[in-house]
């Protein structure tokens, strides 16, 4: 599955590698939504539905439901203008769309969303006696069917921020078996996410040639007493976002610009960070940017009209490092900009620089 | 829950600390963005910005006052310095700089601090810093601070990541001595007295053994002369330093580390000064 | 050399960008400032001596090993302090395990269970349906008014301040598994209020118990 599925425009009408999925919009118009091809591997998936939610909280039940997938996989799903999470189920095969949320923006454009199918199966639940009100967790990551190390499992109490920053609590990376244990996890209903980052980095938005899972039985409840073991399948990234992301439903406010570094060069794979709150560090962000393209560019849509306070560094969650390129935008004293209903503001520029480095 | 076992790491969502930004509801900002100096009596009511093309000079003999005001409710007074360009304090034994709350009858907490954050330098020299919530902040910034006296502070000297140079200084009468968190920043902390505070030195987290803290003085600390936080599991190298006694029994018992509550890092205080050594700032 | 405060404030509403000395006797008018003190965590409490106690315990212990800010937010009565839970004012406060099931309208077909499995209960139902965790019981059991039991006291916390704070769950429940906090305890600790600082009375205890 290729998980992130960009908004170019429809141009080739087959794919040459079923694998790759790129996803584009479709330029014959009628009615907005989603559309694309289920496969396994290079194989089609007949029979498939791809099903769209209000939320990644997918127990709450489907919005919407595409009818079953052709012979050659293809399927189609009308949907209004709105955010959605998608996902895909063929009997024991299953997929989540790594671009949720998908962004219908019109009744007019339908955007192409492939998904490559893995089977997931059931986690397997036992009990513990000695751990009295904690429970267990344990699992392994693949990449068909490989063991892969460097994974690190994620583990977040809802859905509500998108499952960014670093969650609740998280795994050591696996091991070249592949395997996580997460010990002690006071009993409750998880989210579980594996990500492993070329960047080596433990946050951040999942980019090109990353490996990552979002677990088919999200939420998962975790009860005192118990061990669970899950298996992870993950997918590669297979190409990166558009700079210029998705467009949000018209009136919400946004801006952009350039990041440079102190010698004004562009400063490309830094993220930018709109905060409501002037304490930036003590709230997880309102906003962040996909990474700067080459030029530095950056555009962010922002949730609501307000005054918010910007910066940019090239991680996410905790505190910069040292080394780190890390600088707030200068345009105003307290490194704010306020918006209005619908207002898009230019030039809004950052300048970065290494921490603590001369 | 009794613990976070193996292979677990419990995570923060701090994306960066202490990174502040001014309010929005007044029009009125003090903002230095050229060369400024101070000298004589300067008021602060409210936050006094130093922004990255600004440099401010306070000249010896020097007295700021920090006006009391509580905007947030929070019991802790905001008025403050900030500085995200160039400090330099330039006090001299005879004629310190002096930070001072404006109140009549001043307390711990009456102004807020003054914070170096993402700075591009400070150089601060026989400065007195005294009732704020901390006296000096310093994060992400290079600093360098000798002949400092924080005082009836909460926190007298705090940073992170932070390669700050701190010599020669007085903290005392404070909640924290000294409070710091490394992360991947390694400081330099020698011969200063940290006395009378609750807690001499407080490593909260992500400290790693990368800072020299030696040839300090520490007594008279009430509560411990050293507090590592809860999540501070890495061992502190702390020897040659004076501990207010040389029985290596009372010496241990002044730390709340890894010998006192499992799971956290123990302070490396070996080999450590058997005399009191005297020093610049020694009362 | 004095100058009028309103003179001053009318000079320095310009942004300073030039080499400027200010002499003798400046007052920089600035913004009203947010805190950079920590995060800080508000914890909610009924004024009752035992109630009192357990939240001062918790807050010190809190304040002193994380250094995070802790303010204690006193409310008349239970109603007030629940409400305050509702409006996601107050990051953790003090339930009780029977109390909450009755709240929930699950005290019937709780009876039956042990009072694990009332504590497993209360436990999922905050979960899923408040966004509030409960930790581990503290070893007291709360009272009402009249000295009925409320059932088994612990820590609530609410589901967006532990991912801010992922470690209090370790930290406070070291009350109740390391250092039980028995009724017997907790009544010896608010008698001795009586006479002493309740802070006081509290951090001493922690210390004596080795939690701070």
């Amino acid at each position: 599955m290729s998980f992130l599925c960009p908004t170019e425009r429809m141009v080739l009408p087959v794919l040459a590698a079923a694998w790759l999925l790129l996803c584009a919009g479709d330029a014959a118009g009628g009615a907005g939504g989603v559309e694309g091809r289920l496969v396994r591997g290079t194989e089609p998936v007949p029979g498939g539905r791809v099903a769209a939610f209000a939320s990644a909280d997918f127990s709450q039940g489907p919005a919407s439901l595409s009818s079953p997938s052709a012979a050659d996989g293809r399927y189609s799903l009308d949907l209004p203008p709105g955010s959605y999470y998608l996902a895909a189920t063929a009997g024991a095969l299953w997929a989540y769309c790594g671009q949720n949320p998908v962004v219908v923006t019109d009744a007019d454009t339908r955007t192409w969303i492939g998904f490559n199918m893995s089977p997931w199966p059931e986690p397997v639940v036992r009990t513990v006696e000695e751990m009295e009100l904690d429970a267990r967790l344990s699992g392994v990551a693949l990449l068909e069917g490989e063991p892969q190390e460097d994974v690190t499992i994620s583990l977040y109490l809802d859905d509500e921020d998108g499952f960014r920053g670093l969650g609740f609590l998280r795994s050591s990376p696996t091991g070249p078996d592949g395997r996580f244990l997460i010990d002690m996890v006071p009993s409750g209903r998880y989210f579980l996410l594996a990500r492993r980052r070329v960047s080596g980095l433990g946050v951040g938005p999942v980019v090109k040639g990353d490996l990552f899972a979002y677990y088919r039985y999200n939420p998962l409840t975790l009860a005192a007493g118990t061990a669970t073991d899950v298996v992870l399948p993950l997918v590669a990234k297979r190409q990166e976002k558009d700079v210029r992301g998705v467009d949000l439903p018209e009136g919400r406010p946004a801006f952009e610009g350039t990041v440079r570094n102190r010698e004004g060069e562009p400063a490309a794979g830094v993220h930018v960070f709109a905060y409501r709150e002037p304490t930036m560090g003590h709230f997880k962000p309102a906003a962040l940017s996909s990474v700067t393209d080459d030029r530095g560019s950056y555009r962010i849509t922002l949730p609501e009209p307000g005054k918010y306070y910007i910066g940019a560094r090239d991680g996410y969650g905790d505190s910069p490092s040292p080394g780190e390129r890390f600088g707030h935008y200068e345009g105003t004293p307290d490194h704010s900009i306020t918006l209005h209903e619908g207002q898009r503001l230019r030039s809004v520029d950052i300048t970065v620089e290494r921490v603590l480095v001369p | 829950m009794k613990g976070l076992g193996a292979g677990v790491v419990a995570v923060v969502a701090v994306f960066w600390s202490c990174t502040t930004a001014a309010g929005s509801d007044t029009p009125v900002q003090s903002v230095i963005k050229g060369d400024v100096r101070w000298r004589g009596e300067v008021s602060v009511d409210g936050i006094a910005i130093v922004t990255r093309e600004g440099r401010l000079t306070i000249e010896a003999g020097t007295t700021v006052r920090f006006l009391q005001r509580d905007d947030d409710g929070d019991g802790i007074g905001d008025s403050e310095l900030r500085v995200e360009g160039v400090l330099r304090v330039e006090g001299t034994p005879d004629r310190p700089v002096l930070f001072t709350s404006a109140a009549a009858r001043p307390a711990p907490a009456d102004w807020k601090y003054i914070m170096i954050n993402h700075g591009r330098d400070a150089a601060v020299s026989n400065a007195v810093v005294e009732y704020a919530f901390s006296g000096v902040q310093i994060h992400y910034t290079r600093g360098t601070f000798r002949g400092l006296v924080s005082r009836h502070n909460v926190d007298g000297f705090r940073f992170s990541t932070a390669p700050v140079v701190l010599e020669d200084s007085l903290l005392t009468r404070n909640e924290n001595g000294i409070r710091f968190e490394e992360r991947g920043a390694g400081a330099s902390v020698r011969g200063n007295i940290v006395t009378d505070n609750r807690f001499g030195l407080f490593a909260v987290i992500k400290c790693e053994g990368l800072s020299v803290m030696e040839n300090n003085l520490f007594e008279n600390n009430s509560e411990y002369n050293v507090k590592m936080g809860e999540r501070q599991t890495t061992d502190l190298p702390l020897s040659c330093n004076w501990w207010g006694t040389s029985l290596d029994g009372e010496i241990r018992a002044s730390f709340f580390d890894g010998r006192m509550e499992p799971g956290l890092g123990r302070v490396l205080y070996e080999p450590y000064l058997k005399e009191r050594p005297t020093l610049a700032k020694s009362p | 050399m004095m100058m009028k405060r309103s003179t001053l404030r009318t000079l320095l509403l310009h942004t300073i960008t030039v080499a400027v000395t200010v002499a003798v006797t400046v007052t920089v008018p600035a913004v009203p400032s947010h805190a950079c003190v920590g995060r800080k965590l508000i914890l909610g409490s009924v004024q009752t001596g035992r109630a009192d106690m357990a939240s001062r315990l918790l807050s010190i212990l809190i304040n002193e090993r994380t250094g995070t800010t802790v303010e204690v937010k006193f409310f008349e009565d239970a109603a007030g302090l629940l409400d305050a839970v509702g409006k996601g004012k107050v990051d953790l406060y003090v339930d009780h395990v029977d109390n909450a099931l009755i709240r929930m309208g699950r005290s019937g077909d709780s009876e039956s269970l042990g009072g694990e499995e009332r504590f497993k209960l209360v436990k999922r139902l905050f979960d899923e349906e408040l966004n509030l965790i409960w930790l581990k019981p503290m070893g007291y059991s709360g009272r009402d008014a009249g000295g009925a039991s409320l059932g088994p006291a612990a820590v609530v916390v609410k589901k967006d301040t532990l991912k801010k704070f992922p470690a209090l769950p370790r930290l406070l429940e070291k009350i109740g598994t390391r250092v039980p906090l028995d009724d017997d305890r907790l009544d010896d600790l608010v008698k001795r209020a009586q006479s002493e600082k309740p802070a006081r009375v509290a951090r001493d205890f922690l210390k004596e118990v080795k939690l701070i």
